[in-house]
């Protein structure tokens, strides 16, 4: 009996031994809501000259369902200035046997180029395997040697939402007296560090048992909820290029560095810029003339190459190829103005309308474009050098309201903010005539004006073809049934502020419902809300809208002569922190004709969980009101 | 009926006889100053680029019965958003498609002359996709709008066996497209011609296939088709048969028949299909099965459950585990033929049928090749009642099948002769029936119960989401306050705010499946002076019109018939009596194509509204487009009609 069970715990012992990550190990408190749970993460990078550095990763993570799939896929993009190699996959089992050693030539290895970028040298090691039983686990390392030092990961051990993590530590190894520059965010200690051989210091942090963490709603994404170090250099190199990120100013004096001397132009080039400008001395108007120049003689090619990535081509290049990249083309842009002598700044900024902003605090060189600032006495001009149909000092949502690093006159770098569209300036105003008959089908007739970013997302529709326009018509306009008559979409850019004008005429059978001797209206016909934010009775984050809005609609119903309204029509005004709303009625007797004028004002703003009930109750009031009827009798 | 239909449209060709006249000649370089000029393109006046030219010259190599494809291209940039055709990638298969002869260059006008710039070799970057997969690519230089862009390459496209085709219609619109081919003397080759737009140009003849078309449209897609690759003009070839100087004809495409005898005798496919020894371990004998429906239905719940598919398709065995029935898992094939040999064992008459999935496209029946075939099926023969079962979803019953195979007819292998079988006509439909009680409550708001039944396509689209759920939840530990329910996939179906939502055989396919809840709207009724005015169709038949276009190019395809049922019953409140209802309408579409009810009553204290659609066709050409398109007109607007109550005299 008693060898019995001596045989059983050494047979226990021996099938514990080899077993990789068995489920059965994760803690339970974090494996609630995960689909998947890193069990172990352990990342190491070293610094090993100015140039260069070694960074290595293992990690273990196991997959719970098909959402986290990806998760057991490898894949990692390497280019010149990052080697890669050392990479070891293994799959296990939910027991921890193993499921699968994957061969190094079953590893396969793609040029990863996104659509639109022509040049570029980023290639990915990729492998996916087959679907195993859930859940099964993921247990991979490789390694990369950096021939810049520049950019260092950041540790970000919770990187998605629905993700656990049993066990993640990073650790930098830095001479002792090099700056190893971080920023602590969403309650990550901070960093232990110790000496060690070779004049050189260890940072390193780690977290254990994390539980997952699940985005809201309009809410201010993973990154303001997960703990994370951003982690930059001080000094660092790049392609013989030596620099310093401690500062704005220094990180600047290097991009500035790298733009000198590239804005030399041919002398045919010179020519048709002068004469372009000739005899115009606003220097706002000369800005205007040579960015529509720009526009007319080049286009927009990505190039992402080693120092490429931050090293435009040359004027002169861009005149040849009649092509470049955001960089390119900026300093292109830089260029011809400087020729007709305007003063201009090379921008480099992240990119994109839901991007967050940059930490105006911490230096660090995550960008992803560049635009061109043009200041004048009042006020700056900003260019978006990498779109042939942008008018002429917009940037739309994809660079507004946020900060950007300049480039200054004396070769530095600061911190500016670009600028803002406001709810007055994002209006959509539209006048819409509807003239009922008694059988209550409708002509209706409305003419819109989009303006600031309610123009930005527009007004390409304005160059379409007319079948594509009259397909875009059918599909967004929100009514049951109808037939689109004539229509106009066009662009307005005589006056500083572009405006996209939509002009239409539908016949709408039945927009009045007969019901005997009476009639019902839904005087609101183009401008509906129809989605109320989901119901979350226990919100735990914050949520935001991004940016304002306001759309006003004037409505005119000329009603048949033989109806009037049978109820006095009552005004509305719903006024919230979130956005304000309003209805008014008035009513001209003598031509029977009824106006109906609705207001809604988004607000841009961050607020507290607390209040999104008060938030989608605005919403749902909204969308009651956009619904409501009116009714109409026979006046006999 | 449909395949003579596709049959009839794949034979017509407007033939022009002063033809020969139509074919154009094109040097490289030779741009002419109207198409430098030129602003927009008249047929398409919001083009963003035409191909002004898109053509390809097919020969073969004496030397090593190589076949070469001469292309040449010229394409005009009319707008901003077209300036990324002036990127231009060649993809090519190292050894097998090689690329040679490039030529390039870029044409503007400037000031009234046509100033060309070349592009050199060195500017051509050649990249590796993967492993013998390369790209040749390039940026024009000088590209602007206005500019014209040309270029011209050889490429290796085949050999004597599968010689290149050639696709005329493009994301852009093509101007002049032109495709000659010189057929190897040494084949005899079946072309395949589709699209719905007829040539300027046409010669068919043993030697050369010589086609030309103009003004050819960009492709675009529709709502309701199942793959748009069954409407773009292209031409293809198969080999019919070959025969080398001092060696035997060989034959590579015959005729159904043969076809039919080759797969019911294959190895791969009727052979193990037919073949019931491989079942001795796992085959149940001690049920004692017999040849009835209650065992055909366990049988199949019982393949059905067992395996899990790989989303692969195949219509025959592809290297088929000797494990597969331990591990569980295969692709349609796998799963299905165990089904037939399960069935065939257990004294069933079954019959493999082999098929194209809607995205593979149609079976064309002229060309009688293999190639065609993607997807396989069990045929079950019972009480002279033909049923194509397959097992590869789980939440669906024995006699219904998804919608990927309901494409046309497939093909029921037989002994002697195989039979083609419709996939349409398998008593799928797309059916629900909603039921609602509703009243108002102190406050004049609506509230009440709903029910609703999915029956086949209706249910099997709900049953997805359900299913994926549930297997998520069997690895997965939810988090406390995460939504249990199934919301999501039943979203459409719900009016107001929801409560008690409760789901009766979601994981059971046999069944009808079963949802119903409580509900309250608040701005339905609206309540004014002595009146109560009530929207009494709180769950619509289409939100809006889906048929949006005026016109179609494209028949409007549905994956199976549809028949919805809405029955309403609204309980006067106390007080009130009813002053108006909606008028009952019947609607019916042409050649019995679908119908529309409408009907309204009051009884006793009850306000009735009953709905009924049904669609009874699968397939509406475009002339039957416009009375579809005006029935949801009709059924869009009725909908909105009003109950209207008033307050009792006392």
């Amino acid at each position: 009996m008693r060898s019995a069970i001596l045989l059983l715990l050494s047979i226990t012992c021996l099938t514990a031994f080899g077993q990789e990550y068995p489920v059965a190990d994760i803690p339970a408190e974090i494996k609630k809501g995960a689909n998947a749970v890193i069990r172990k993460s352990i990342e190491r990078i070293e610094l090993t000259d100015i140039e260069s550095a070694n960074y290595k990763q293992e990690i273990a993570i196991t997959v719970f369902n098909e959402d986290a799939f990806g998760f057991a896929v490898f894949q990692s993009v390497y280019d010149k200035l990052t080697k890669i190699k050392g990479i070891n996959i293994t799959y296990y089992d939910k027991d921890g046997k193993t499921l699968k050693k994957v061969r190094g030539n079953e590893i396969q290895d793609y040029s990863y180029v996104s659509s639109g970028t022509m040049h570029d040298d980023s290639r990915v090691k990729y492998y996916q395997p087959e679907e195993f039983d859930y859940p099964f686990t993921i247990a991979y390392e490789y390694e990369y040697d950096y021939k810049s030092t520049m950019w260092f990961p950041d540790f970000n051990p919770q990187p998605a939402q629905h993700l656990a993590v049993q066990q993640s530590s990073y650790e930098a190894i830095v001479s002792k007296d090099y700056d190893l520059r971080y920023k602590l965010l969403n309650g990550l200690p901070e960093p232990e560090v110790s000496d060690i051989d070779q004049g050189k210091k260890r940072i390193s942090w780690e977290v254990k048992n994390l539980e997952p963490v699940k985005t809201e709603f309009r809410g201010l994404g993973l990154a303001s909820v997960v703990p994370k170090a951003i982690i930059s250099p001080s000094t660092f190199q790049m392609e013989g290029h030596s620099g310093d990120m401690s500062s704005w100013a220094e990180f600047g004096a290097w991009q500035a560095r790298l733009l000198r001397g590239r804005d030399a132009l041919t002398d045919k080039v010179k020519g048709e810029v002068d004469q372009l400008v000739a005899g115009i001395d606003d220097p706002r108007e000369k800005t205007k003339r040579v960015y529509e120049y720009m526009q007319g003689n080049t286009r927009y090619v990505s190039i992402q190459l080693g120092i490429g990535g931050y090293q435009p081509f040359s004027a002169e290049e861009v005149i040849k190829t009649g092509y470049g990249d955001c960089k390119a083309l900026t300093n292109y842009t830089y260029s011809l103005l400087k020729h007709v002598g305007i003063n201009s700044n090379y921008v480099v900024i992240k990119a994109g309308p839901n991007e967050d902003d940059v930490h105006t605090d911490f230096p660090n060189p995550r960008f992803n474009h560049v635009i061109l600032a043009v200041p004048f006495e009042k006020d700056t001009v900003w260019l978006e050098c990498t779109n042939q149909i942008m008018p002429f000092n917009f940037l739309g949502d994809f660079t507004d309201n946020r900060h950007a690093l300049l480039i200054t006159d004396d070769g530095k770098g600061k911190i500016v903010k670009t600028p803002k569209y406001t709810a007055e300036e994002n209006i959509q105003e539209r006048t819409v005539s509807i003239k009922l008959n008694e059988d209550g089908d409708a002509m209706v007739q409305s003419e819109t004006v989009f303006r600031g970013l309610q123009y930005d997302n527009r007004y390409s529709y304005s160059r379409a073809s007319l079948d594509d326009q009259r397909k875009y018509l059918l599909n967004t306009i929100d009514i049951p049934t109808f037939e689109l008559g004539n229509f106009k979409l066009e662009e307005d850019r005589s006056s500083s502020v572009p405006r996209y004008i939509e002009k239409l005429e539908l016949s709408v059978r039945k927009f009045g419902t007969p019901s005997g001797k009476r009639m019902f209206i839904t005087p609101n016909v183009l401008t509906k809300i129809s989605d109320s934010p989901p119901k979350n009775e226990s919100r735990k984050t914050p949520f935001r809208q991004r940016r304002s809005y306001t759309d006003i609609d004037t409505v005119h119903i000329s009603i048949p002569e033989s109806m009037r309204m049978e109820f006095q029509a009552e005004d509305v005004a719903i006024s919230s922190e979130f956005g304000d709303y309003s209805i008014k009625y008035s009513f001209d007797p003598e031509n029977n004709v009824l106006t109906y004028v609705r207001k809604m004002v988004y607000k841009e703003g961050v607020f507290e969980p607390e209040k999104y009930e008060a938030y989608r109750d605005f919403y749902r009031d909204v969308i009651r009101q956009d619904k409501s009827k009116l009714v109409l009798i026979g006046a006999t | 009926m449909r395949n003579k239909l596709l049959l009839s449209l794949l034979f017509i060709f407007a033939v022009s006889f002063n033809a020969l006249a139509q074919v154009e000649e094109f040097n490289f370089g030779d741009i002419s100053i109207d198409d430098l000029q030129m602003q927009h393109y008249a047929p398409d006046s919001g083009a963003v680029a035409v191909y002004l030219l898109d053509k390809g010259s097919a020969y073969m190599n004496q030397n090593d019965g190589n076949m070469f494809l001469d292309v040449h291209v010229r394409i005009k940039i009319l707008k901003e958003e077209g300036l990324e055709f002036g990127n231009v990638s060649l993809r090519y298969i190292r050894g097998s498609s090689d690329i040679s002869r490039l030529k390039a260059s870029t044409y503007n006008l400037v000031d009234g002359k046509v100033v060309e710039t070349e592009v050199k070799r060195k500017d051509w970057l050649d990249e590796t996709i993967t492993d013998d997969l390369k790209e040749k690519k390039v940026s024009f230089p000088d590209v602007r709008v206005g500019s014209i862009i040309e270029y011209s390459y050889t490429k290796k496209a085949g050999n004597l066996i599968n010689l290149p085709g050639w696709v005329f219609q493009a994301e852009i619109p093509v101007r002049y497209s032109e495709f000659y081919i010189k057929l190897p003397s040494y084949g005899k080759y079946q072309q395949n011609f589709q699209g719905y737009i007829s040539p300027a140009y046409r010669e068919f003849n043993a030697d050369v296939n010589h086609l030309v078309m103009k003004d050819v449209p960009a492709l675009k897609r529709e709502p309701y088709i199942s793959t748009l690759e069954n409407y773009r003009s292209r031409i293809g070839y198969e080999i019919k048969s070959l025969s080398l100087p001092g060696y035997a004809t060989e034959t590579y495409m015959s005729n159904w028949d043969e076809i039919n005898k080759t797969l019911y005798e294959s190895e791969t496919l009727g052979d193990v299909f037919y073949n019931t020894g491989t079942l001795r371990q796992i085959y149940p004998e001690d049920k004692g099965w017999s040849a009835n429906k209650e065992d055909l239905i366990e049988i199949y719940e019982y393949i059905r459950d067992h395996f899990k598919w790989n989303e692969r398709n195949s219509y025959h065995v592809v290297d088929r585990s000797k494990k597969l029935w331990e591990e569980a898992e295969g692709d349609n094939a796998d799963i299905n033929m165990t089904l037939g040999q399960f069935l065939n064992k257990a004294g069933f008459t079954v019959s493999p049928v082999v098929l194209s999935t809607r995205r593979h496209g149609y079976i064309n029946p002229i060309i009688p090749l293999v190639r065609q075939f993607n997807y396989l099926l069990v045929c079950v023969e019972l009480d002279g009642e033909k049923i194509l079962l397959d097992a590869t979803d789980k939440f669906r019953p024995y006699n219904t099948l998804p919608a990927r195979v309901m494409n046309g007819n497939g093909l029921l292998l037989g002994k002697t002769q195989g039979q083609w079988i419709s996939l349409n006509n398998n008593n799928e439909r797309d059916a629900k029936t909603v039921s609602g009680e509703f009243s108002l409550n102190e406050d004049d708001v609506l509230q009440g119960k709903i029910n609703i039944n999915f029956d086949g396509l209706a249910a099997s689209r709900i049953r997805e989401g359900i299913y994926e759920k549930l297997e998520k939840a069997s690895t997965t530990e939810a988090s406390d306050e995460e939504d249990e329910g199934d919301d999501e996939d039943l979203e459409e179906y719900q009016a107001g705010e929801i409560e008690n939502l409760e789901v009766q055989n979601g994981d059971n396919p046999n069944e009808t499946l079963k949802v119903s809840y409580d509900f309250t709207i608040e701005e339905n009724p609206t309540v004014m002076g002595d009146k109560i005015f009530l929207s009494p169709v709180i769950l619509k038949t289409a939100k809006e019109n889906p048929f949006k276009l005026e016109t179609r190019l494209y028949p409007v395809e549905l994956p199976a018939p549809v028949s919805d049922t809405y029955i309403f019953n609204f309980q006067i409140p106390d007080g009130y009596e009813v002053e108006e209802i909606p008028a009952s309408q019947n609607l019916a579409l042409p050649n019995g194509g679908g119908r529309y009810m409408f009907v309204t009553g009051v009884q006793g204290n009850t306000v009735q509204l009953m709905i009924r659609l049904q669609l009874q066709k699968t397939q509406y050409l475009p002339e039957e487009y416009p009375a579809l398109r005006e029935l949801f007109n009709l059924i869009v607007m009725k909908q909105e009609e009003q109950v209207i109550l008033k307050k009792k005299v006392e």
